[in-house]
């Protein structure tokens, strides 16, 4: 078994709901492990006790071998001793220390020529090396999330934990950084848990996905199966899409892409920076099922499938296909009867082209 | 011009701001971070001075360290002299009245260090004494300055707490501002009025680059 870091806690607060987190994420090769959830569950006072900002009131944090919190043994270890890094939401940049000098805090000065070095190198892969002497409130919003990301890794923390790290950026270099970071923390080959309440991100970061609503982690695993077999409904809720698949785009012609999943081929609209790998997202009310072949139609992807399962849901009935790759379709309760959907059967799915999304994931 | 008061006065403004300086930013700083719900009795004990007469505070370290009193004796041991009307007499006299002038600037200056600097700093792997001298002083300087300035120069003006303790002895205990006070009993106005004229200009001078600093750290 590879060396994880281990948390299973509790904090309480007098104002508010207690916090009660249990998670596990890998911490010796690169990874993303994202804690997903509505804004106020909990999620920045978990990655606070992580740092050990916070302390928890009961339970226990274990990196590896070493133990970093225990309530019954009243072990905390100090944040300087943890060898985490740390971003904050708001970047926190030492606002009296140039670009330079923020991202060459933390090193050891005992090397000063060693130190030099290592900052530009990191500034360099940062592509902001033309900002070093620059102080952070002349630097953009963007200049200062990479800014503050290069002190984070600069000194190769063990672990780094990422606060809505994209959070604070406009939409457009939101999206671009992106893409970036993810690839960033694979260079490195770094072990990282990214705090975030947006979907999209979540997908587009995540190896796993720890999901946390109302103060509680409530499910854990691969982001696919999470967020495609969510364990209740709370999490159903918060995940929002039933559909979720590792796809790969084939080729992309006059902003449509073709894309392979599973042993199927779908067809979508291109994402604004083609890549090769995407996550595929599909709401179930955005799948058609029809028993007769029509003549002709708009929807881009008509493929045969199997249906596997068939769950009621109130008024709608969560209908499980396989058509070369799992696939769940939402349909009322007497549509489920007027087509009379059977185990085992066969039917054709219709999904238009814009219902498709298509998630970057290098 | 009295020379020698002046040249004293500027030896206890000095030597008052120095140990505020060393006394002063740990305890502000504690004030500043603590949680402790007692917090707001030091608070209190600190900024007395502002309202209590300077004849109490001296009443009380005249009592309290004099040749009668147990700690009066213990220093007169060591020492081998009396704590009241000496330098050292006024100088811990002026201390403890300048606590407020000096810790209230301070505290303000460290409380208006963002909290996730320091945090930072400490997840960057920097020990919390270093992180107090390469983050939050450096943020607070003007602060600290300020709280500086505003010692030195309340000492300067000092009458009260100065007299109570330390009586009126040239080049001992006695200030520009008994000198001042001297002078006009001695109906030597001449005097008095250049040394009057000097500390006014002083403290002119003075708040106005304190509240030059407060400007600054206000836009920082």
């Amino acid at each position: 078994m590879s060396a994880e870091l281990v948390a299973d806690f509790e904090k309480r607060f007098a104002s508010s709901a207690t916090i009660r987190a249990a998670l596990r994420c890998p911490i010796e090769r690169a990874g993303v492990t994202v804690l997903f959830g509505p804004s106020g569950g909990g999620k920045t006072t978990v990655l606070r006790c992580l740092a050990g900002l916070e302390r928890p009131d009961s339970g226990r944090i274990t990196f590896g071998d070493d133990m970093w919190y225990d309530a019954a043994q009243g072990v905390s270890v100090p944040p300087q001793q943890r060898g985490v890094g740390l971003l904050f939401q708001e970047y926190a940049l030492f606002p009296h220390l140039t670009v330079a000098g923020n991202v060459g805090y933390g090193m050891d000065h005992r090397h000063a020529q060693n130190a030099k070095e290592q900052v530009r190198e990191i500034l360099a892969r940062m592509r902001i090396e033309q900002l070093a002497d620059r102080y952070p409130r002349h630097l953009s919003g963007g200049q200062q999330q990479r800014v503050a990301l290069a002190r984070t890794l600069a000194c190769r923390p063990r672990l780094v934990l990422l606060d809505e790290p994209l959070s604070a950026l406009d939409a457009q270099v939101r999206e671009q950084l992106r893409g970036e970071l993810r690839k960033l923390l694979f260079e490195l080959a770094q072990p990282a848990i990214v705090v975030t309440h947006d979907r999209t991100e979540a997908l587009a970061l995540g190896d796993a996905v720890v999901v946390m609503i109302d103060g509680r982690t409530i499910q854990a695993g691969a982001v696919h199966d999470v967020f495609s077999h969510p364990r209740d409904p709370s999490v159903a809720r918060v995940v929002g899409i039933e559909t979720v698949v590792p796809g790969a785009i084939l080729e992309v012609a006059d902003g449509l892409a073709t894309v392979q999943v599973g042993t199927a081929q779908l067809m979508a609209m291109s994402p604004a920076h083609p890549v090769r790998n995407v996550v595929v997202c599909i709401r179930g009310e955005d799948v058609i099922l029809e028993r007769e072949q029509v003549g002709q139609t708009s929807a881009r992807n008509r493929l045969p499938a199997r249906i596997v399962s068939r769950t009621a849901e109130g008024p709608m009935v969560r209908i499980g296909l396989e058509c070369g790759f799992a696939l769940t379709a939402l349909v009322t309760r007497p549509a489920c009867d007027e087509l009379n959907l059977r185990i085992g059967e066969t039917i054709t799915v219709l999904i238009k082209a814009p219902a498709v999304h298509l998630v970057p994931h290098d | 011009m009295d020379t020698t008061a002046i040249w004293l006065t500027v030896r206890l403004a000095t030597w008052t701001t120095v140990i505020l300086l060393f006394l002063g930013l740990p305890l502000a700083y504690w004030l500043a971070t603590t949680r402790r719900w007692w917090r707001f009795a030091i608070d209190a004990a600190v900024a007395l001075p502002l309202l209590l007469p300077p004849t109490v505070l001296g009443f009380y370290l005249l009592v309290g360290l004099g040749p009668n009193s147990a700690p009066g004796r213990f220093y007169e041991a060591l020492v081998g002299r009396a704590l009241p009307f000496s330098f050292a007499g006024i100088l811990l006299a002026s201390v403890l009245y300048n606590l407020p002038f000096a810790v209230r600037p301070f505290a303000a200056a460290f409380a208006a260090v963002e909290r996730r600097l320091v945090e930072a700093s400490w997840c960057l792997g920097v020990s919390r004494a270093a992180t107090f001298f390469r983050v939050v002083v450096p943020l607070a300087w003007p602060g600290i300055l300020s709280g500086m300035v505003l010692a030195f120069a309340h000492t300067v003006g000092e009458f009260g707490v100065v007299l109570m303790v330390g009586g009126n002895i040239p080049g001992v205990t006695r200030t520009i501002s008994i000198a001042i006070y001297d002078d006009v009993q001695a109906l030597n106005y001449e005097r008095a009025a250049h040394s009057a004229l000097l500390l006014l200009v002083f403290a002119f001078t003075t708040l106005c680059v304190a509240y030059a600093l407060e400007r600054r750290s206000v836009r920082i």
